[in-house]
């Protein structure tokens, strides 16, 4: 990136281009810093780490493949993989519906009263760290005494095992992830759902349009860099999934809801095998990094841009 | 859940700590005489520090808060002999042997390695084979304290802390799994104390006639221990073990520890007589009188007492094929990469000494190692029956402890939850076993 | 983007219906959607109260079913053994404080100026090294954790509150949201405040810094929050209880097959909370600006 690149005819714009490229390089100077330090330093490192074994104390020493071939054969590896997949797919679909479904509900004339009350108790569990919500679903999921199985049992409902039987611990991981990031969501469609103009919509009504349709065919296209965001944040934070599991079940009973996150942290900072433990780590990575590369692909397909 | 966080009680019982050897010792005197260990010859070339060193030392205990107290009491009394000498005591309130292990692996991984390490039977093996303990062959031989010290205690307890003849860690406290009974609870339904050679199906019996109620009045015939020090003697008196002999494989596969843990699922699923473990803690369960037995080490005497419960009394473990249960002993060692070793060293021999030994007797909590506490009217006077503490030691059995502790435990944790929850256990165990026999080829690798 | 420099505009304040509102409101009555609403509100809610209410009661009724709903007579006896027993809670709220509020400084130093850069100024190589810059929000913590601890270890910054403050006092998430905000600002908002020969900095100090006082509290407090609630970093470099934060503390208090005092340990979940309580009581509105901005220019 040099600075002669931007040569200009005028010696006195070259000057003052030159002064604003100089300043805009120190501008970002510290946040590139902390991102060479702590962000692609330690990709790369993991990167070379993934090829050797290690145990931190130990000089690693380089072993080629061996835990990449181990990567196949690990069956708690795959399992995990496949709850943390049951958990992506989850997130997206039912943070998404539900919140979208929630903005639509939201966005209509209310008291201002009721609409901020309404906004903020969706909206603040998103604010809480979810270890501490965790801590309390937790305790609501005890199967004799939490109050969870206490009101299903009173609607008719089964005394449900939430974090000690293999169906159901995945779906309680789920619920407390729903529950408390679905007011962001919610929150990001609302004010997209604000910015639609109203002509467009009432023109479609003119043309004899239901509310369906018009919800499908012009609300949808034009709130969706909103639901494109709200997916893609998603499918990022969903892949990381980690103390609430830790908290919930402890990724058990055996391995039915432990996540990729979980088993990485398992494999390098219990067992210590610290190289096939990046190893698994560069397989997440490289697995967000291809989805999220084919929602940008696909987003020019099916994303309105003015 | 066992490879969850869990608990200081828990440490307690997983081994290490304490109490129950005293009495024992007083019943058996010839014993103890007899098994005499080894002591190398004590030449007292040692010269301890000076007491103007200046110095840090950081020590790394576990324990209740209890145990915390008495373990600041250390701390004072060693400032008291060394001034200028900064302790670092750093207490870890809550973990399994596990996430203690692991904390002080990395601790060592971190750069900052403790000088004292306060360590149980579960992480001898696996420390030794990690270079975390110096060898205390040496200081015994020359220091008449240490060798007075390692004197007055049992050579089986010695052996726990041990590699090939070497001591590693001067012995703390010890524990055995015995089952505690209530005694109101048996005499109000006219049951008689079973023999000290009861079986499992004598165990169920009682169990089955002693559950009763439903939700808030309903009583347990049992409550399980549910981790592994607690479980191991399910495995141990059916002549089974999740090892080998010499603990360097794993025999997880045995029809026999499928036929144990299918025995522990069966309590809480088929037979209903057990409470599922999770949010279960039988230390607050059987002493509220809503079970009617578990198993324990001595380390819950201090909590009974404190909590005003006296309506108990304890029982060797029932058998299938073997009278057998577990033990555990913790002791404390030197890190090899401390700077201060003979502060170390100073510092070890106030831990594993009478006075500190006293205040453990004194809170209630574990046996002393030291003939001296445990034969101590303090500890005897604590508990009914105190003898069948120490008599365990004839017929018990080392916990389980290879050098990969830290991947057998969990994942008996793993099997033991995912049997709960409906798996087969032949085959929750291959997958243990797999995991297990994975790890011994690592390390060998 | 007028939600960030009118904070009071529809979405903070919730006017009136705007767009699909009469839409819907036609295919769904308005009585019928409150009526959901309400319902999940209160699902949403209550286990914060359940929480509230077991804290001030004593342990033996936290299980008490049905469940009692109101925190009285409240009694404070949870809060003070929770704060007294042996995890050190006092410690490690402290703990928590000083690295949250570290890193929300931190951020609301460095990211208004890259993000300034990158939305107002221009050199070679901009948007390549923004784009990069971007990447970095999909790089899960999990895959640089290792390194990270290799490094941290190396210069001796394990259970050391600055082994989380340094790699948190900036990042990409900041610096995209902080350009969002600028890049809403005119170009000749800054041009005519511009004194002339005046450097770039000054600019940015004098005019641009200025403006952004709503989008930097939001950043701040954004930052301070995930700085406070995190859970797996901490978990990594402090492995002491008296370095612990918050949440690792309060994860420890659960004790052994969940068998902790549940009344202490949602005691000390009340006080945990917190502030994002108080936060979220004072600056909603700045949050809620910021973060629908950065979805919906996303």
């Amino acid at each position: 990136m040099t600075v002669s690149a931007t040569r200009m005819p005028m010696p006195g714009r070259w000057t003052e281009r030159r002064r604003e490229a100089i300043a805009g390089y120190l501008f970002i100077l510290p946040t590139y810093i902390g991102f060479i330090a702590f962000v692609l330093g330690p990709l790369l490192g993991a990167l070379v780490i993934s090829f050797t074994r290690y145990d931190l104390t130990a000089q690693p020493t380089f072993n080629g493949l061996d835990n990449y071939a181990r990567l196949l054969t690990d069956t708690r590896l795959h399992q995990s993989y496949v709850n943390t997949l049951v958990y992506v797919a989850a997130a997206v679909v039912l943070m998404n519906v539900m919140g979208l479904a929630l903005a639509v509900m939201l966005d209509r004339k209310l008291p201002m009263w009721l609409r901020t009350i309404l906004r903020s108790a969706y909206f603040f569990p998103s604010l809480v760290g979810l270890a501490y919500v965790a801590i309390i679903w937790q305790a609501l999921f005890q199967p004799d005494v939490g109050i969870v199985n206490y009101y299903l049992t009173q609607l008719g409902g089964p005394r449900v095992p939430w974090t000690t039987s293999r169906e159901w611990v995945v779906p309680a991981v789920v619920i407390v992830d729903v529950w408390k990031n679905v007011g962001f969501g919610m929150l990001i469609f609302l004010a997209a759902l604000q910015d639609v103009p109203k002509e467009v919509t009432e023109a479609a009504e003119v043309d004899g349009a239901g509310s369906w349709t018009i919800f499908r065919r012009v609300t949808v296209p034009l709130i969706s860099p909103a639901i494109f965001f709200n997916v893609t944040l998603t499918v990022i934070g969903a892949f990381q999934i980690f103390e609430s599991i830790v908290v919930l079940t402890g990724g058990g009973p055996g391995d039915a809801s432990r996540s990729v996150a979980m088993y990485i942290y398992e494999q390098g900072f219990q067992s210590f095998r610290v190289g096939y433990a990046s190893a698994i780590a560069m397989t997440l990575f490289a697995i967000i990094m291809v989805v999220t590369l084919i929602q940008f692909r696909v987003r020019r397909s099916w994303v309105f841009h003015e | 859940m066992i490879d969850r966080p869990i608990s200081r009680r828990t440490l307690l019982k997983s081994g290490a700590a304490t109490a129950a050897g005293a009495a024992a010792v007083a019943a058996l005197p010839t014993m103890a005489a007899a098994q005499s260990p080894a002591v190398p010859q004590v030449d007292g070339g040692y010269t301890p520090p000076a007491p103007d060193t200046t110095a840090t030392l950081t020590i790394s205990n576990w324990g209740d808060p209890n145990d915390q107290a008495v373990y600041s009491g250390v701390a004072e009394r060693f400032k008291a002999k060394y001034p200028n000498v900064t302790v670092n005591d750093n207490f870890v309130p809550i973990t399994t042997w596990t996430d203690y292990i692991n904390k002080i692996l990395a601790d060592v991984a971190a750069g900052s390695a403790p000088d004292v390490i306060n360590i149980a039977i579960e992480g001898v093996r696996q420390g030794i084979s990690r270079d975390l303990f110096r060898p205390l062959t040496g200081w015994v031989g020359s220091d008449p304290e240490g060798a007075a010290l390692v004197a007055d205690v049992d050579q089986r307890l010695l052996d726990g802390l041990s590699q090939d003849g070497t001591l590693y860690l001067l012995p703390n406290t010890w524990n055995t799994m015995l089952i505690y009974y209530n005694t109101k609870m048996f005499a109000d339904a006219g049951i008689e104390r079973p023999s000290d050679d009861w079986t499992w199906d004598d165990f169920l019996a009682i169990a089955q006639q002693l559950t009763t109620g439903d939700g808030d009045s309903k009583v347990f015939g049992f409550v399980l221990p549910y981790f592994n020090f607690g479980l191991t003697p399910w495995y141990y008196s059916n002549g089974t073990s999740q090892l080998n002999a010499d603990w360097t494989a794993s025999n997880l596969t045995d029809p026999k520890m499928a036929e144990s843990v299918a025995w522990i699922r069966d309590l809480v699923t088929t037979h209903g007589v057990a409470p599922h473990p999770q949010g279960a803690d039988p230390y607050q369960l059987f002493p509220a009188g809503k079970a009617a037995m578990t198993g324990a080490g001595h380390w819950v005497v201090g909590s009974f007492q404190g909590a005003g419960f006296t309506d108990w009394d304890i029982l060797p473990w029932p058998q299938r094929t073997t009278k057998a249960t577990v033990y555990g002993v913790s002791g404390f060692a030197v890190h090899p990469g401390s700077q201060h070793p003979e502060l170390a060293w100073e510092y070890c021999k106030l831990l594993g000494g009478l006075e500190t030994q006293m205040g453990f007797v004194a809170i209630g909590g574990a046996t002393p190692a030291l003939r001296a506490a445990a034969q101590s009217p303090e500890f005897l006077g604590q508990a009914p029956n105190s003898e069948l503490f120490y008599q365990a030691i004839e017929y018990a059995l080392p916990v389980a402890a290879p050098t990969v502790f830290s991947t057998l435990d969990p994942a008996m944790g793993r099997a033991l939850d995912s049997v709960l929850a409906g798996s087969d256990p032949a085959e929750a165990l291959a997958t243990a076993d797999q995991e297990v026999s994975q790890a011994f080829a690592d390390v060998a690798g | 983007m007028s939600e960030l420099t009118a904070p009071t505009g529809a979405m903070a304040g919730g006017s009136g219906p705007v767009g699909l509102g009469t839409r819907v409101r036609r295919s769904l009555p308005t009585a019928i959607a409150v009526t959901i609403l309400v319902a999940g509100a209160i699902g949403m809610v209550a286990p914060f109260l359940w929480m509230l209410a077991t804290s001030m009661r004593p342990a033996t009724q936290a299980f008490d079913l049905p469940p009692s709903w109101l925190p009285w007579p409240a009694r404070i006896d949870n809060f003070e053994a929770a704060v007294t027993g042996p995890v050190p809670l006092p410690r490690n709220m402290f703990n928590s404080a000083v690295i949250a509020i570290a890193i929300a400084l931190g951020q609301i130093i460095t990211c208004p100026l890259a993000g300034y850069a990158f939305a107002k100024l221009r050199f070679p190589g901009r948007n390549a090294l923004f784009l990069i810059l971007l990447t970095s929000l999909m790089v899960p913590i999990h895959v640089t954790i290792i390194p990270l601890f290799v490094l941290m270890r190396n210069i001796g910054l394990v259970n050391n509150p600055l082994a989380l403050i340094l790699p948190g006092i900036t990042g990409a998430f900041g610096v995209f949201l902080m350009r969002q905000f600028f890049l809403s600002l005119p170009r000749e908002l800054l041009e005519a405040g511009r004194i002339d020969g005046a450097g770039a900095f000054t600019t940015y100090r004098a005019i641009a810094l200025p403006l952004a006082k709503p989008a930097l509290t939001a950043l701040g407090i954004i930052s301070f929050l995930g700085a406070w609630n995190a859970y797996f970093v901490p978990l990594i470099f402090l492995n002491n209880v008296n370095t612990a934060t918050m949440p690792i503390a309060l994860v420890l208090m659960l004790g052994p097959n969940r068998s902790g005092n549940v009344a202490e340990i949602m005691a000390a979940t009340t006080i945990a909370i917190l502030p994002a309580l108080i936060v979220f009581l004072v600056a909603q509105r700045w949050i809620v600006a910021s973060m629908t901005s950065s979805g919906l220019k996303g």
